[in-house]
């Protein structure tokens, strides 16, 4: 007794310091897992009159990628993006707290691999998504319900070890 | 994983006005509430992030709106999580966080008790 006491806190209290080195807490749970895409009306990138709302996230699977030309991080995701065979997923692309023609200039020189651009000038659309840094990454089931969530690039690993096998479990 | 565009930091200095003094402590007290995802060590009243700016900005509108102290706060945590909040409510997870001094202090003291019992006169 004398000595399993003393053994047994400090026993605790390794593990608990343990696990402190393992956390990461710059990658929060998202509240919206399992909930539906919040309601929003967006212009595309490309036409300022083309209003897209919520509803473009039914019948597939979507992989939405929250990115801005400002972030220096999205432009080595945007080179995984391109590497992926065209029409392997549907990816659409949420251009956060951004200039028009600055995207628009940049993708027109570095390649475009989003089937479909949304415009959140003001961040709205982002902030009902909890977004709070670039670039991010949500897989949305084909009834509009928001599954995953990664925050930051994706890249190959990445890929094919967290994204992947939820976009196919979801088949 | 990156914040927004530093440019726009220019606008931490934005001046909110209210009408009265009562959405004004409101605005106060629920950005100190409130902590900032992007720089954790900072609540929202103080965090000069981009996001924090957004926020405010939208807690400012909702308080002008006369929204209640928890829709706010609701608000915020349905996007954010209560990872925001700087007193979580107490669920199966945070039991530990809140359950976790009351254990630590009943073991301290009994550990001094024996400690006291077993140590020789």
């Amino acid at each position: 007794m004398r000595f399993l006491l003393p053994f047994l806190i400090f026993s605790l209290l390794a593990f608990f310091l343990w696990r402190g080195l393992s956390l990461n807490n710059k990658v929060l749970p998202s509240p919206l897992i399992g909930k539906k895409v919040p309601h929003f009306e967006l212009p595309t990138l490309q036409n300022p009159n083309e209003l897209i709302n919520q509803n473009i996230f039914q019948k597939t699977i979507t992989v939405l990628n929250v990115f801005a030309s400002w972030c220096v991080i999205c432009q080595t995701e945007h080179r995984f993006w391109m590497d992926l065979p065209k029409g392997s997923i549907a990816l659409i692309g949420l251009n956060y707290h951004d200039v028009r023609e600055t995207v628009k200039h940049r993708l027109l020189q570095t390649g475009n691999p989003y089937q479909l651009i949304l415009f959140d000038e003001h961040g709205k659309l982002g902030m009902d998504l909890g977004v709070y840094g670039t670039p991010e990454t949500f897989i949305i089931d084909k009834k509009g319900i928001i599954r995953y969530r990664h925050v930051g690039a994706v890249n190959e690993l990445s890929w094919k070890n967290e994204l992947l096998p939820i976009i196919q479990s979801l088949e | 994983m990156e914040t927004l565009k530093p440019v726009e930091i220019k606008e931490a200095t934005n001046v909110y006005i209210f009408s009265n003094s009562k959405s004004q402590d409101l605005f106060t007290k629920v950005t100190k509430e409130l902590r900032c995802s992007v720089c954790q060590n900072q609540s929202l009243a103080d965090s000069a992030a981009p996001l924090a700016i957004d926020l405010r900005q939208a807690i400012y509108e909702q308080v002008n709106r006369n929204v209640s102290e928890q829709e706010i706060i609701e608000f915020v945590t349905s996007r954010y999580g209560n990872f925001v909040l700087y007193q979580p409510p107490l669920t199966l997870q945070t039991a530990l966080l809140w359950g976790g001094p009351l254990v630590l202090l009943i073991l301290g003291c009994y550990v001094i008790t024996r400690f006291f019992q077993s140590s020789p006169k």
